[in-house]
């Protein structure tokens, strides 16, 4: 008879592999595929390794350098502890209500259903494992030198729970609404907003300070770890807080495990229209509504938020916080709006990643599919950057301002082609680069932001000004984008 | 009907150490139908990806005289790939939209006979992700004639189609080829293959073993079959006899 272990530990390979290859295939096989499987099972391992590092990193700054209080070290935990699961976990979420091989075996198979949930849950758990135990390892070592009370540790206790609760809730919720059109999208981005806006919050709760906080918060859940001072109330509460949460966890891990066995995923009735024809007529526009249409609808859309969310930031300093506005202070959010807009062609490439395959089998070139991206991101920059133009003017502020931020819209462009030259990488190794290639594509994009960020920085201090530094700030960012485009005319496509 | 619609001159496609085609070499004329037979992993669908270009390769390809596979050559090719080379994140609706806006099709006629011939219809608006196996096909069956190319490669194109679409597609094939149009077909499944195609190939380990009309290849190894030729072809025949005795 096998044991729960062992089916556990097979299943677990299978459902990593499928999270990790499923949801990112492109109809195109990867040329290597045993380094695909090698991939997936490395990707837990490097995940953890770093976000364990930033962790680490980010709670030793807070504290040596910025001299940070204590609780705010358990907000930074409760975060990264949380990140790391449901990064992990939401990756599994949509690829496993395909994963009808699994349940069509283990239906076939002479097993005991309490066995089959029970591996389940084993298995679900071995891909959070090692992040549990990575993140616990290093609070554990920021708890110790920090000293007194051992707030990173508290963070992470119960960031870990909560990330096991909101992404079986998501895995729930994905597979209730799998088949829906709207309802499926709308879960799918909330999921990756939810990333975005706990970032946001981890920043907010960084710059507070407990003392000035209002003592009824020391019973709310996660706030009552900013009031920990030693032994007392608020360390019961949020001591109780964590006993709840995993119960709640391991709760939900049973419920998930059992849902998954005995799914059947219902395909959802849709009203039908007749076919009216072609209507969009010219070739570039019908790959700019494609290029939206799919960018919304994966599982990357969430991305999109970015845009929203730091807006919200900047009205919030603004309008909240009083900060006046001078030309400086809005070509600051502007050229920072510039770096957040160069994100829009890694959403719309990496969408395309899945049905690569169909590109490639259409009189579509490199260059023109990289022309639909720049359509798109050049629209999504001149919306973006739009109330800021009129604010400008609204508050009179000399017209010359108007020049660099139009020209701040030199990055995004650069790292559009950046992001081309990698899609055909990617495309010809089959769609599934290595973690390495990864790493180094996204050194590339960093790259490719960060020179005309430099230079922007440089001139500031050397020339002063700012309509001769984002001058050269847009003449950088041209100089690499010729670049990439000669790399990627050179690339080919066949 | 003249001219050459594809002419492979020593193809060799490599994954890694692993030579999945190894020198092949076939020509297929205008209105013809040739079929490429093989086990599993003989080199066929690693072929007709090299010919469209998505895997690289050494050799000469040359697509209806217009040279190696690219973006400007793919409006006169349609293809059927094993797995269906669809965009799911669509619904067939706007999949259809924008292949006929990109190829620059703007006749709804073809499109709506199509539909209708293949029952697709009621899935119109499904995403792609969510139709059955059998549906996806049909759609990329569609999208695969949508734009009447003059070169059809189909790898194994009936996988999944109920009897009632294999049919419609067999007669789309023959129409296909009776206009001018060729088709280059990999498959498996040897009734079909004797049924449909003019002339046929059979591959084995990524090497060309025979190829001629189907009367000839029988004649070459001396079967009576397309299937007992293939078996024999491959050195499969005895396999078979020992595995059935051990039964």
């Amino acid at each position: 008879m096998v044991s729960a272990r062992k089916l556990a530990s097979v299943l677990y390979k299978e459902l990593f592999y499928q999270g990790y290859f499923a949801s990112r295939i492109s109809g195109l096989r990867p040329m290597n595929v045993s380094r695909v499987v090698r991939t997936a099972r490395h990707y837990k391992l490097v995940m953890s390794a770093m976000m364990g590092f930033y962790m680490g990193l980010f709670g030793a700054m807070q504290y040596f350098i910025f001299k940070m209080p204590g609780p705010s070290l358990f907000a930074l935990t409760l975060t990264f502890s949380f990140i790391m699961i449901y990064s992990l976990l939401i990756n599994l979420a949509f690829p496993l209500q395909g994963a009808d091989n699994i349940r069509g075996l283990l239906a076939t198979l002479p097993l005991e259903p309490g066995l089959v949930r029970k591996a389940l849950t084993l298995s679900l758990y071995m891909t959070m494992d090692l992040p549990i135990y990575i993140s616990i390892a290093v609070s554990v070592v920021l708890s110790l030198v920090v000293g007194g009370v051992p707030y990173p540790l508290i963070g992470a206790l119960e960031g870990i729970p909560l990330g096991v609760i909101v992404s079986m809730g998501f895995i729930l919720m994905a597979e209730r609404t799998m088949k829906g059109k709207v309802s499926g999208n709308v879960v799918r981005n909330l999921s990756l907003v939810l990333i975005t806006v706990l970032i946001m919050l981890m920043v907010y709760i960084d710059n507070i300070k407990p003392s000035e906080l209002n003592p009824a918060l020391s019973i709310v859940p996660i706030v009552s770890g900013l009031f920990i001072t030693g032994l007392g109330i608020p360390l019961y509460v949020t001591l109780m807080y964590i006993a709840l949460f995993s119960a709640l966890a391991y709760v939900m891990l049973r419920k998930v495990s059992t849902r998954l066995i005995e799914s059947i995923v219902q395909v959802q009735v849709v009203r039908v229209k007749a076919f009216r024809g072609f209507r969009v007529r010219s070739p570039l526009m019908a790959l700019v509504r494609v290029d939206l249409v799919q960018s919304f609808r994966s599982r990357i859309a969430g991305l999109w938020a970015l845009p929203i969310s730091f807006w919200l930031i900047v009205f919030f300093a603004m309008i909240i916080s009083g900060v006046k506005l001078t030309p400086m202070s809005v070509l600051a959010y502007v050229w920072q709006m510039s770096l957040v807009i160069a994100f829009i062609p890694f959403i719309l490439y990496t969408s395309e990643l899945r049905g690569a395959v169909v590109f490639r089998l259409l009189p579509i070139s490199p260059i023109r599919n990289l022309v639909s991206k720049l359509i798109v991101t050049l629209i999504a920059y001149y919306v973006t950057v739009a109330p800021m133009m009129v604010m400008a003017l609204l508050y009179r502020m000399p017209l010359s301002l108007q020049v660099p931020i139009l020209l701040a819209f030199g990055p995004p462009m650069a790292a559009t082609a950046v992001m081309a030259i990698l899609f055909e990488k990617s495309i010809s190794e089959g769609a599934m680069p290595s973690i390495l290639t990864m790493f180094i594509y996204g050194l590339m994009v960093i790259l490719a932001e960060g020179l005309p960020t430099v230079s922007l920085i440089v001139a500031l201090v050397l020339i002063g000004g700012y309509v001769i530094p984002a001058l050269v700030m847009f003449a950088v960012s041209m100089i690499e984008f010729v670049v990439a485009l000669v790399v990627l005319v050179r690339l080919g496509r066949h | 009907m003249g001219g050459c619609a594809l002419r492979v001159e020593g193809l060799v496609v490599r994954y890694g150490d692993k030579v999945a085609v190894k020198g092949l070499s076939f020509v297929i004329n205008g209105g013809e139908v040739y079929c490429l037979l093989g086990p599993n992993g003989a080199g066929k669908t690693s072929t007709i990806k090299a010919v469209l270009g998505l895997v690289r390769y050494e050799g000469l390809i040359d697509v209806l005289g217009l040279g190696p596979p690219s973006p400007g050559v793919m409006n006169s090719v349609g293809v059927v790939m094993e797995s269906p080379a669809v965009l799911e994140a669509l619904t067939p609706r706007e999949f259809f939209e924008f292949l006929g806006s990109v190829r620059g099709i703007f006749n709804a006629r073809r499109v709506e006979t199509l539909i209708d011939a293949f029952e697709l219809r009621d899935y119109l608006d499904t995403p792609i992700a969510a139709l059955s196996a059998g549906n996806r096909q049909k759609v990329a069956i569609i999208a695969a004639l949508l734009h009447e190319p003059r070169l059809l490669l189909l790898d194994e194109p009936f996988n999944f189609l109920d009897a009632k679409s294999v049919r419609v597609f067999k007669e789309v094939m023959r129409r296909h080829v009776e206009s001018g149009g060729s088709i280059l077909f990999s498959t498996h499944i040897m009734e079909i293959a004797e049924r449909i195609c003019d002339r046929v190939g059979i591959l084995n380990e990524g090497v060309l073993i025979t190829e001629g009309t189907i009367d000839e290849v029988k004649e070459r190894v001396k079967a009576g079959t397309l299937e007992d030729a293939f078996l024999k072809a491959i050195h499969a025949d005895e396999e078979i006899r020992a595995i059935l005795e051990g039964l």
